[in-house]
């Protein structure tokens, strides 16, 4: 249950959202995927794969610096 | 104190870590994509089983080994997508001659034919059993609300193949492979399929025995070849029909109509007291559950009787039980009908199969290609957010009358349609209860500078790409003699050895990943 206050300031933050501007990088998106020769790239070297553990990766590495810091938080790591 | 922080930390990682390698489903898929050739594997097998043979044959996308005495003890291989093969072993343990095979024969690999032009290379047949040219055939994305995806239509309007995941999952592993068929040309197993299988319309009002079928076969890296055949039930044969086959005129096999093989095979004869019990299927998301019983079944008490043909020429007291009351078939008894009528019953009691829920109104949208507009859209409970746009992230349904909507123009989707909601100006005191409908952490994602890590996310995905091996062509002219000397770059031939040299790749990726996260995180 979220009482009116908290509803105004999301609805607060949703129009900061909006005056954001876009991405920026969203064009050098496009062109790179006119990038020729990624086929024979991926023939070389596993780079889904290794993108996908990458990921993977991070993830879990995200997850836990965001342990470490609810434990620190708490004050369980404190010495 | 130190010391147990530490050990805390290496505890909490090492879980984390450990979670990833048995949970994360891509691990899988990365392990799939990596498989040896299936010839080294028959090697291999060869060699485990400590069988003589004199060499490896290759006969389109089977390896097998040849004895010294000429014999073939053949092993079949054959790649699919993302399956568990556990529907195609049943059907390969019918080929006859064929020994020894196990789930682990099979090999698995990822071939994207989600566009036109990834069939650009393949041999393609249109339902005569015709080569035909890519160029006569039409690609198209759809969504009946039962199948989905992409396929191919060929020359004479029939789909030749979705996408090769939903293929071979969804029908693959329902069509009885034997020895011949695999080998069979395209014609024959036209045949085949028109002799020996009838659909049936929902209604009853009409047969057809002339099934649109699809035979693909594509070349596997390597040169190996494969076959997929099924056969498709358009979309006005709703689900949950039977489709019987007499392979060799003693054994009834029976299919659902996604071709999944029923296991409990109907024997022609003795069908008195046969029950073929429940048989579950996913297709298309969602998973059907189909139970059948037939006249003089045990547990038929519970069933919705069906009078088969009641003022046609059957034969009296050949009834068929269907507890859905959809599933049904003529051929139980060997009897060939001109005319019928089978009876949708009304007032289905008591659903025994839980599920079986194809909304036939419905068209999930959850592609991309179209844009659905909602009339009169509804946001229960947001009156107090007003004059923004929702972008709408999730899939979302949409009530749709399926009989007016032909198959295959219901292409609907949505990802990411903006629909704007009526502007309310006044700020009610009503209380929020579903943040799921609040998009913020949505917009974050397309927001500078919230957004860069998406972005990077995004860049880096863009390096994926179908791995192809490199056939590059390079003119060389001297124009003192006038000559041009073609160059060509094709290392075809080294497909197996690049595979293997990803895979040593991958790992040495890996463990420089884990040398790397020990050193970060414990090193001194």
């Amino acid at each position: 249950m979220v009482t009116n206050d908290l509803s105004v300031k999301i609805m607060l933050l949703t129009l900061v959202l909006t005056l954001l501007p876009g991405s920026p990088f969203t064009n050098f998106q496009y062109l790179l995927s006119e990038v020729p020769y990624l086929n024979i790239l991926n023939w070389f070297i596993p780079i889904s794969e290794i993108i996908t553990i990458t990921e993977s990766w991070l993830l879990i590495v995200a997850v836990y610096y965001s342990i470490l810091f609810i434990l620190n938080y708490v004050g369980i790591l404190k010495s | 104190m130190k010391k147990s922080v530490a050990v805390l930390k290496k505890i909490t990682l090492s879980v984390l870590f450990l979670f990833l390698v048995l949970s994360y489903p891509s691990v899988k898929v990365c392990a799939n994509s990596l498989v040896l050739a299936p010839e080294t594997l028959t090697e291999l097998q060869g060699l485990f089983y400590g069988l003589e043979y004199s060499q490896i044959a290759v006969d389109g996308a089977m390896s097998y080994l040849v004895t010294s005495s000429g014999d073939t003890s053949k092993f079949a291989k054959y790649k699919q997508t993302g399956n568990d093969f556990s529907d195609f072993m049943e059907s390969v343990n019918d080929l006859s001659g064929v020994n020894n095979i196990s789930l682990s024969d099979f090999t698995v690999s990822t071939l994207d034919a989600d566009s036109k032009s990834d069939f650009a290379d393949m041999t393609l047949y249109n339902s005569n059993g015709d080569v035909i040219s890519i160029d006569d055939c039409t690609y198209l994305t759809y969504d009946n609300g039962y199948f989905s995806g992409s396929c191919l239509i060929d020359d004479t309007g029939h789909l030749i193949t979705d996408s090769v995941d939903s293929m071979c999952n969804a029908k693959f592993g329902g069509k009885t492979l034997n020895q011949n068929d695999v080998l069979q040309k395209c014609g024959d197993f036209a045949d085949h399929v028109k002799n020996n299988k009838m659909l049936y319309a929902p209604d009853g009002a009409s047969i057809n025995v002339n099934p649109t079928y699809y035979v693909w076969k594509y070349e596997l890296e390597g040169g190996r070849q494969a076959h997929c055949f099924s056969v498709f039930i358009q979309n006005q044969y709703q689900p949950g029909k039977i489709i019987p086959i007499n392979n060799n005129g003693t054994i009834y096999q029976w299919y659902t109509n996604d071709l999944s093989l029923i296991t409990n095979k109907v024997t022609y004869g003795s069908y008195s007291g046969v029950n073929v019990s429940t048989v579950n299927r996913t297709v298309g998301g969602y998973t059907y559950k189909y139970l059948f019983s037939f006249d003089g079944a045990n547990n038929v008490s519970n069933a919705t009787v069906i009078p088969y043909n009641p003022g046609g020429s059957a034969t009296a007291g050949n009834y068929v039980y269907a507890k859905e009351g959809y599933e049904y078939s003529n051929s139980i008894n060997g009897i060939s009908y001109s005319s019928y009528h089978l009876a949708k019953a009304e007032n289905i009691p008591d659903k025994l199969v839980d599920s079986y829920s194809i909304a036939d109104t419905k068209a999930y949208c959850d592609s991309i290609s179209a844009v659905a507009t909602v009339a009169n859209p509804t946001f229960d409970g947001t009156d107090a957010i007003s004059a923004v746009n929702f972008p709408i992230t999730k899939p979302f349904e949409v009530a749709l009358d399926a009989t007016t909507i032909p198959f295959p123009e219901v292409v609907v989707n949505a990802l990411n349609p903006s629909i704007s909601f009526p502007i309310s100006t006044t700020l009610t005191p009503e209380v929020i209860e579903d943040f799921d409908e609040i998009p913020i952490l949505s917009d974050l994602q397309s927001k500078f500078p919230f957004s860069i890590p998406w972005d990077i996310k995004n860049m880096l995905s863009l390096l994926r790409a179908r791995p192809e091996p490199p056939q590059i062509e390079i003119n060389f002219t001297f124009p003192i003699v006038n000559y041009t000397w073609n160059f060509v770059l094709d290392l075809t031939a080294f497909d197996s050895i690049a595979t293997l040299f990803r895979l040593c790749f991958l790992i040495s990726f890996v463990i420089s990943l884990a040398m790397f996260s020990y050193d970060h995180f414990f090193g001194k």
